[in-house]
């Protein structure tokens, strides 16, 4: 696909102008007649028994329809991703403030309110696990019955040992990285509806994956998932927080038992309790180089605190695993890791997922051991650098494309680095300039044995029109104007001559999840597949009816004695209630190598990070000054999209190295909302944010697309530190950096 | 969720006064721009049965010059100050504080009674005001008086006022062309941020000495304060280098912050002494006669 008309081209985003006018109307916007407000009781204690609960005061409340308990969920009283440990409405226990112990329907809010505040539970507090390390003592108290310990996963390559004995240089190092909080704009809201008449619970509600959402309430209700529709899209942000089930089987349960449609919308502050975050990990590297600066081994230890429930805790681990060596060959490895139980609220997906924490912990390391050696830092990246149809660090082919090369030479020549120290000169103390650089290798999909796929179907609609059904969700990144420019490419149409579903699982074929950068690369696969299929069908179509072989041409029918547009052909089909339609569906490859765990994956997008800063060494503040991000995302099908990506993950990932923290103290949020825990605001932002996109064609892909959405928010953690290195010789290795921190440490040292 | 209220709106003081006078006994408050306020009442830090606002009194939403006094009605907005050409040329860090409060919504709301009477510590138009030696005119149905800024505040989030008393003015000696100062703030971001400390200086250069100075911090203790020790030193001396590292000292041992969720107490401390060398030292870089700035 080399000439294209639609792929590669910044085409306007469909969802635009209805989003910038305010006129999208979200799950959390959506009304209707006869509509009960729903409201969560949360756990009273972070870890505590549940001795008893009556509701007996609440249900009396005028206006109130129902209150349910543990006892109302019908089937299995658990939710989550890879096990479902979590209860929908907790029994005898609750393991963190943001368990759920009871639900209210109410004609208004504020009776629901009040309704929960006649709820009477009792509890027997238990004692607060908060150091992930002590939680694994035989001594702990246990989060849950069968230990602390959620997943231990160990991946080796060749004999670490002798690597570190064939280095010159063995660099040691601990980091550490804080609770961070995904800040989605749109708290989780929706609405549920149950129709007595046809048996179908209606879940309305914003969420990553409609497909799976169905599935964890049709398990939770013991219903028919045929019977359950969700509708999840468009999405009010996500970046990871909305995989997971978060309220969609409480609106289920509450419209069930009300036979009304109830809403739920969080406040920002039980938002905040109640949802997962990104993990805190404390990360041990030991890397060995020999004097010219080959890599030659690789240890790391990461602790993961996973929190109450196991979510993705097991996956966001054996990603920071995968990550960790980053896109480097390094041939003996060494990688364990442990994800842990705590009372710390709790932790999943978070765009990166777990590779941010790695790559921080690498790519800092990767700049200490350029500096003993002295070796420019991205000529000690290019000198390892992996390569296509290389065995990666964990020892398995590297079949698909690999652009992190071209990535790191387009830093290296860029004008932010190369004039790094002459731009030096422009400050003077206490005011400092350094850049920094950092690479990331991201991957893509779910990974080996965990079932990765997409379907897409294709059909004709009367007036000529295509409708495009596929599942995959919008969360605002932009993927559905890349669907309709792949799709349109194949189809030789106009994107407006089609329209697409998306989210609803009444609508369309199960797409896959909207995680792992993967809807582009899966949703493209599956409908490239469905456009060739429909195509056939049209021609197939055409030529009986006209009795002659007909070729597909521009929405148009070429046979040799005749031409007939789309729209004639579509009327004909419509009228002997013929569906011309085509279906596609793609499986994700998989690695040669199988380490069980969804380890290890087999796509990966890439991207080298550059970042410029000032630092005044005399308050400890860090003002990031440009930013260059060069990924390689296999073909940008809308390079405007990979722009947006990479702009707003730049200041999502500058924001994680300088000051965003969810602050606990005995399994208390002490930040639960937006004054206590700081976001970054516009007038914060790098002065210049600059994308330069590699495109490394992807063969697995039609288009030689693979995907976008994570990597910017990565590297350029590491990015910035390294550059507060270069400005000042001072190292933090436990982020946030804030002033606070930098100051004393600068004072510590003595440096300046 | 907010609590439904009942709602009063006067349109004069005399109206507002009386008001307050009939429902002297009820749970009542004021609302100004509603920003600390409305904030409290959602958090259920404050439960009134109903709200007067005094956005509608006309008279207290006036910047006036009164005879060499500048007088500001307690409702005057941020927004207000920062375009009035009389505040920008004779209070610019009043000006300075208000264009560093919050964002742009919030200063079309935040009003300077309503920062003054919420009493934070780190209430970031105080500062400036305690170095323009500002008093503020108070009004209850029973009496009015007028007392200085810096004796105004107990504690974080506690006056002197009376239950039924208001702000209802606040007002400075119109400050001499020649007079010059700084107000530096310090933030976890760099707009629509609480300080995590703040300064403000004013102060007259006679010949090259300071005539006086008066220089006031916020967030650095348990209500806005004024330096005295600092402003005792610098009286009467140039501002040198050595003298400015000097008072610079001085102002770590005048502060007595705390470690909270924006900061420490140990940053706070350090940043008394840096942010008050910047401000002096910015004072006499731009006095310095041309020419004479790069050495
Ligand atoms: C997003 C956000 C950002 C903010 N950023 C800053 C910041 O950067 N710096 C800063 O200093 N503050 C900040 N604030 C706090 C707030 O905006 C200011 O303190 C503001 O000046 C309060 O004024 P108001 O008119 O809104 O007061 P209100 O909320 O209406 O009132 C505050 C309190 O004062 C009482 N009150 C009001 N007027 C009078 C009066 N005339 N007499 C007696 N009592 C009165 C009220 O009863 C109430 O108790 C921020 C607030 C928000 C929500």
């Amino acid at each position: 696909m080399s000439q294209t008309r639609f792929v590669g081209k910044p085409i306007a985003r469909i969802d635009a102008l209805e989003k910038a006018l305010g006129k999208t109307r979200f799950m959390s916007d959506l009304v209707f007649p006869n509509m009960l407000w729903g409201k969560v009781l949360r756990a009273a204690y972070p870890h505590a028994r549940i001795c008893r609960i009556d509701t007996s005061r609440s249900e009396q409340l005028p206006g109130v329809r129902c209150v349910l308990t543990h006892r109302h969920v019908m089937g299995l009283n658990g939710f989550g991703i890879v096990k479902p440990d979590q209860p929908v409405l907790c029994h005898d226990k609750v393991r963190y403030v943001g368990d759920a112990v009871a639900l209210v329907a109410a004609e208004t809010e504020s009776i629901a309110e009040e309704a929960l505040g006649l709820i009477q539970v009792d509890y027997d507090p238990l004692p607060v696990v908060e150091d992930p390390e002590e939680a694994l003592s035989e001594y702990a108290p246990k989060v849950h019955e069968q230990g602390n310990l959620l997943l231990r996963t160990k991946l080796q390559k060749g004999d670490v040992k002798q690597g570190f004995t064939e280095a010159d240089v063995t660099l040691e190092q601990r980091y550490s990285t804080q609770l961070f909080e995904h800040a989605f704009l749109e708290t989780e809201g929706g609405i549920g509806i149950y129709d007595e008449e046809s048996g179908v619970i209606t879940v309305y509600c914003g969420s990553q994956y409609a497909f799976r959402d169905q599935l964890q309430i049709a398990r939770a209700l013991d219903w028919d998932p045929k019977k359950i529709r969700v509708c999840s899209s468009p999405v009010g942000g996500a970046f990871g927080a909305k995989d997971e089930i978060t309220i969609q089987i409480y609106l289920a349960l509450l419209a069930y038992y009300t036979r009304c449609p109830v809403k739920i919308v969080l406040s920002r502050e039980e938002s905040f309790i109640s949802h997962v975050k990104r993990h805190p990990m404390r990360l041990d590297v030991r890397l060995g180089a020999t004097k010219v600066g080959e890599l030659k081994a690789l240890d790391v230890r990461i602790l993961s605190d996973t929190g109450a429930y196991a979510s993705l805790g097991g996956p966001v681990l054996n990603l920071a695993l995968e990550g960790a060596p980053g896109p480097y060959r390094i041939p003996h490895t060494h990688l364990l890791g442990r994800a842990v139980y705590t009372n710390n609220g709790m932790s999943g997906a978070c765009r990166g997922f777990g590779a941010t924490q790695s790559c921080f912990a690498m790519e800092i390391t990767l700049d200490m051991m350029a500096e003993q050696l002295r070796i420019d830092p991205i000529e000690l990246r290019l000198k390892n650098v992996l390569r296509r149809n290389d065995l990666s660090a964990i020892d398995h082919l590297i079949f698909t494309s690999v652009g992190i090369e071209e990535t790191l030479k387009i830093a290296r020549d860029s004008e932010l680095w190369r004039t790094r120290d002459i731009r030096k000169r422009d400050f003077q103390p206490p005011i400092f300039y350094g850049v920094g650089v950092a690479s990331e290798m991201q991957a893509l999909g779910l990974g080996k044995g965990i079932p990765d796929f997409a379907g897409v179907s294709i059909e004709l609609d009367r007036d000529g029109s295509f409708l495009l059904r596929q599942g995959c969700i919008e969360i605002g990144q932009g993927n559905l104007v890349c669907f309709l420019q792949m799709a349109a490419e194949v189809l030789q149409c106009d994107i407006e001559r089609m329209r697409l579903t998306h989210g609803d699982t009444f609508a369309s074929p199960d797409s896959g999840s909207v995680t792992a950068s993967k809807s582009i690369y899966l949703v493209g696969n599956a409908l490239y597949l469905a456009a060739k299929t429909l195509l056939q069908e049209l021609e197939r179509f055409a030529s009986e009816t006209i009795g002659e072989p007909m070729r597909y041409q521009e929405c148009e029918l070429v046979g040799p004695s005749r031409r007939i547009p789309l729209h004639e052909l579509a009327q004909t089909a419509h009228s002997q209630g013929r569906q011309l339609k085509g279906e596609g569906h793609f499986v994700h490859p998989t690695s040669d190598k199988d380490y069980g765990d969804g380890l290890p994956h087999c796509l990966y997008s890439f991207i080298t990070q550059v970042a410029s800063v000032v630092v005044d060494a005399e308050t400890g503040m860090v003002k990031v000054h440009d930013v260059l991000s060069i990924p390689d995302c296999g073909r940008a099908i809308n390079p405007q999209g990979v722009e947006g990506q990479c702009e707003g993950g730049v200041v999502m990932g500058m924001s994680y190295a300088l000051l965003e923290k969810v602050e606990l103290q005995h399994g208390r949020f002490l930040t639960d909302n937006f004054s206590t825990y700081t976001l970054p605001t516009a007038a914060d932002a790098p002065l210049t944010n600059k994308t330069v996109i590699v495109e490394s064609m992807e063969p697995t892909n039609p288009f030689g697309a693979k995907g976008m959405a994570e990597p910017p928010n990565v590297a350029i953690c590491p990015a910035i530190l390294n550059a507060i290195y270069d400005a000042i010789g001072v190292r933090i290795f436990d982020i946030p950096v804030t002033p606070e921190k930098l100051l004393a440490e600068i004072e510590r040292q003595r440096k300046i | 969720m907010l609590k439904p209220v009942d709602y009063l709106s006067p349109t004069t003081i005399d109206e507002l006064l009386r008001l307050i006078e009939l429902h002297r006994d009820k749970d009542y408050k004021v609302l100004a721009g509603g920003t600390d306020l409305i904030v409290r009442m959602k958090e259920k830090i404050e439960k009134p049965d109903f709200l007067i606002d005094l956005s509608h009194v006309e008279e207290l939403a006036r910047i006036e010059e009164r005879a060499n006094m500048i007088y500001l009605g307690a409702m005057v907005t941020c927004a207000h100050i920062i375009s009035s050409k009389l505040l920008s040329q004779s209070a610019a860090i009043l000006v300075a504080a208000c264009q560093r409060l919050g964002s742009p919504q919030i200063r079309s709301r935040a009003t300077l009674g309503g920062n003054i009477a919420n009493a934070s510590p780190a209430g970031d138009t105080v500062p400036p005001l305690l170095a323009l030696d500002a008093s503020l005119e108070l009004q209850s149905p029973s009496r009015s008086r007028t007392v200085a800024l810096e004796s105004f505040f107990r504690g974080p989030g506690e006056t002197i006022l009376d239950p039924d008393e208001l702000i209802i003015a606040i007002q400075f000696s119109k400050p001499t062309p020649d007079e010059k100062g700084f107000f530096l703030k310090l933030g976890q971001r760099s707009a629509m941020s609480i300080s995590k400390i703040s300064v403000a200086g004013q102060l007259h250069l006679n010949m090259g000495r300071t005539a006086w100075i008066r220089i006031a911090y916020g967030a650095v203790a348990s209500t806005p304060i004024r330096a005295h020790a600092v402003e005792d030193f610098l009286r009467g001396k140039s501002l040198t280098p050595a003298i400015i590292t000097e008072a610079a000292e001085i102002a770590q041992q005048t502060v007595s912050p705390i470690t909270d969720i924006r900061s420490t107490e140990s940053y706070r401390r350090k940043m008394s002494s840096i942010l008050l060398r910047r401000g002096l030292e910015g004072l006499m870089a731009a006095a310095a006669p041309p020419g004479a700035r790069s050495s």
